[in-house]
């Protein structure tokens, strides 16, 4: 509601600027321009009043761009929680779901699904249970890992997170939107007004219109004389028009006009007309025809309609209304002639003496709008010159491309999406993820370190958000490069870290810069590179990590136990694995898969295949390799064994499932090439 | 069917009733320009297609060209015509007609004659 309100106004805005240019150009050129070039440089004005359309920045469009700017960056502290749900799971799918990403599904659609509703979910230990559930339900192994390990991660750190300031961060964002959402009731009351306002004077128009041709055709007679009707076609041919002009007397009215917009009738009045006037007239009217004033008249009427608020469309239309009487007198002089002028000017008189015409410029184009515009035409009239200077008519085509520049420069807003795109674009270059992070997003995980557990995440792209309101602090890693980190708690709901309050604790900072030290050295299996590296939260632990072990087991912890788990030896880290088997715990096991190696990773697959224990069968699969699966794969096709297969089908390519296709096809497994088929 | 048509119109009428009751837009240009009448296109065609409005014609394309067809034949004409003069100028009253045709020399006795033994033989 609100873009379309902020389109209304720039168009106005901008149609307003073009009618000021437009009526100071008059000022200066109305006695020596040509009236047509003064009726139909009026277009440009009224153009400008209905298309939004304008090129990338326009004076206008940056003005109401600002405004807009202003209004993000207010609501950018809510959407902000979003972006940290879709890296909650990100992160657990690069590590689990690396299968996946090389059978070709983009990292980005997977994060999506999961993460979405967990952090506001923001339960822990019953989300690794429900995620098991899940598992168990048979659903493809890909969704579920997301919301499994998904729910883990982010379960672990919102358990963190409730322990921090979330009432203070809540609170802010909450008056932020409070103010947002103000402005967008005040938005759409204002839009109701002007749309209702806009319908009604459109409405009257047209019910105007349509009572008055009823009431003309209700009093017209059809002109029969066949001699008049020859002069009709005289002038209809003398001005090139091809179609059928209908001709009718009517008692009713006291001027000629013109009716219809595709079938065209003049209407005389009941008065006998001699000769000549009568060719004048419909000269005049004819002329009306071929110029489509009566389209041109409505197109103004729509503007008019549109911005009834704005008072300069009236003036236009009243400029407009004027300059096509004096264009049409100027086309019927430039027909007969100057010597037709004193006759000509004589007809008009006689006819506003006849009496008032009916007033409607909408419904017909008569011969005269009335007395006060008389005195001008007539004026004009005696002035016609059929001849332009050279000097003249570079004057007008000079002035045109004035007109026409500025209709392009004063501009209209266009809806955000373009500048908006752009600006993302520029800040995801910005992070500066270089293309073999481009399959990554974003990824989040929590550390060990120096008795610390740091959560932290990297490769921020969406950056609007975090990188505001984070603090940061550039640190020298061993290499002597530096990089920049970022603290930072988001001060909205739901989400909280306290980062920022140990951005200047040197254990602290010296725990974060060994561990990129240690990540960058030990490139993680299935991880991104490190960059734009970014501090959630910091906990301090201790350093007993025996215990700590065994209380993250206790409490179900995912996010600690992996971030400890990693920090063990071998034959420690295989002890913990076989208890998490053995106990079941599926979302504890899910967590330290990434820190297990092929080998291992291999064992407990076919453990658990073994075993009939499909929910960590399937979350052993996201992590295998191809040629694993598809070892898998064969095992369950020829155990004819379905539901496996299209679990293994889900991670698939398009080109492997169809080479699968064809094999079920010739062995005639048709439950097989069903499943294939989907 | 009720409505009245202009001398022009009934100039037309005439026409196409002359030609068997169709008529090629062509032919009733080619018949008016032989009566000396110089009616111009568009004239002619505005005067046709208000024919066709009031329902007197209708018109039937063959390739480009319009062919128009008389709905209202001569005969129905003339009835309708002198019903309406009847009604407007002697309220009905055919007699008063009669009266004014014979004094007015417009009908011979001989002919009243003949019309009255036209009248009994219808009536037998």
């Amino acid at each position: 509601m609100s873009e379309f309100l902020k389109i209304i106004l720039s168009l106005s805005v901008s149609g307003t600027l073009l009618v000021l240019l437009i009526l100071g150009l008059d000022r200066f050129g109305r006695k020596r321009f040509s009236r047509r070039w003064q009726y139909y440089i009026w277009i440009a004005a009224v153009l400008r009043f209905l298309l939004p359309i304008a090129p990338e920045t326009t004076l206008v469009g940056s003005m109401f761009e600002t405004i807009d700017a202003t209004v993000r960056t207010h609501e950018s502290a809510e959407p902000a929680a979003g972006l940290i749900d879709p890296g909650g799971s990100a992160g657990s799918v690069s590590e689990s779901g690396s299968g996946q990403l090389d059978s070709g599904e983009p990292a980005g659609s997977v994060s999506d699904s999961g993460a979405g509703q967990l952090i506001s979910g923001g339960s822990t230990g019953s989300a690794s249970g429900s995620g098991a559930g899940q598992l168990d339900s048979g659903e493809p192994a890909g969704s579920v890992s997301d919301s499994g390990a998904g729910q883990l991660i982010s379960g672990g750190s919102a358990g963190n997170a409730a322990d921090g300031g979330e009432s203070r961060s809540d609170h802010s964002g909450q008056m932020q939107g409070d103010k947002i959402e103000m402005i967008e009731v005040i938005a759409r009351c204002l839009f109701c007004a002007w749309f209702a306002v806009a319908l009604v004077l459109f409405g009257r128009r047209i019910t105007v219109y349509h009572g008055f041709v009823r009431y003309i055709r209700a009093g017209n007679t059809e002109v029969s004389d066949a001699a008049i009707l020859d002069r009709l076609s005289d002038c209809a041919e003398r001005l090139h028009i091809r179609t059928r002009v209908e001709l009718s007397q009517n008692a009713l009215i006291t001027s000629p006009m013109l009716i219809g917009f595709f079938r065209p009738c003049i209407v005389l009045p009941d008065r006998e007309l001699e000769e000549r006037d009568l060719s004048y007239v419909l000269v005049h009217e004819l002329i009306h025809y071929k110029h489509k004033d009566m389209f041109y008249k409505w197109l103004v009427q729509i503007a008019v309609c549109l911005h009834w608020f704005n008072p300069f469309v009236y003036r236009m239309a009243k400029e407009i209304n004027r300059s096509c009487e004096l264009c049409c007198d100027e086309a019927v002089l430039s027909v007969f002639g100057d010597g037709a002028r004193r006759e000509y000017g004589d007809m008009l008189i006689a006819f506003v003496k006849a009496g008032s015409p009916y007033r409607h410029s909408l419904v017909s184009v008569t011969l005269t709008e009335g007395a006060e515009s008389l005195r001008e035409r007539l004026g004009a009239i005696m002035k016609y010159k059929k001849k332009r200077s050279k000097g003249i008519r570079a004057a007008m085509a000079v002035c045109t491309t004035v007109v026409c520049a500025c209709f392009m420069a004063a501009g209209a807003y266009a809806a955000p999406s373009a500048a908006h795109e752009e600006k993302e674009s520029v800040l995801q270059t910005a992070a500066g993820s270089d293309s073999s992070n481009s399959r990554y997003t974003y990824a989040h995980r929590g550390f060990y370190m120096d008795s610390y557990i740091i959560e932290m995440g990297w490769n921020l792209t969406d950056t609007m958000g975090i990188i505001e309101n984070a603090g940061s602090r550039e640190i020298t890693l061993a290499d002597r490069s530096r990089i920049v980190v970022y603290f930072g708690g988001m001060p909205f709901g739901g989400y909280t870290g306290n980062a920022a309050a140990y951005m200047d604790d040197a254990d602290v900072v010296s725990a974060v810069t060994k561990l990129i030290d240690f990540l960058k050295s030990n490139q993680l299996p299935n991880h991104p590179a490190i960059e734009v590296p970014w501090i959630s939260n910091v906990t301090y632990v201790g350093a007993d990590l025996p215990a700590l072990v065994d209380e993250y087991l206790e409490s179900g912890d995912a996010m600690g136990f992996a971030a400890v788990f990693a920090v063990l030896d071998a034959s420690q880290q295989e002890e913990y694995c076989q208890k998490l088997y053995d106990s079941d715990q599926i979302a504890l096991f899910a967590a330290i898969l990434p820190y297990l190696d092929r080998e291992q990773s291999m064992l407990y697959a076919e453990q658990a295949y073994q075993d009939r224990r499909m929910n960590f069968f399937s979350v052993l699969l996201q992590q295998m390799d191809p040629a694993d699966r598809n070892k898998y794969a064969e095992k369950f096709y020829e155990a004819n064994d379905v539901a496996q297969f299209s679990h293994i089908m889900f991670f698939m390519t398009q080109s492997q499932k169809q080479e699968w296709l064809m094999r079920a096809e010739s062995d005639q497994k048709s439950s097989f090439s069903a499943v294939l088929s989907w | 069917m009720a409505q009245q048509i202009s001398e022009s119109e009934l100039v037309l009428m005439k026409i196409i009733w002359k030609n068997g009751g169709t008529a090629l837009y062509a032919l009733i240009m080619e018949e008016l320009a032989k009566e000396k009448n110089e009616w111009k296109n568009n004239t002619v065609l505005t005067l046709l297609s208000r024919l066709v409005e009031k329902k007197f014609l209708k018109v039937k394309k063959i390739g480009r060209r319009n062919e128009y067809v008389a709905v209202v034949t001569e005969a129905q004409y003339q009835a309708m015509q002198t019903h309406s003069f009847l009604d407007r100028v002697y309220e009905g009253n055919v007699k008063n007609l009669v009266s004014t045709l014979l004094r007015q020399d417009i009908l011979s006795p001989d002919e009243l004659r003949e019309i009255e033994a036209f009248w009994r033989d219808g009536n037998e």
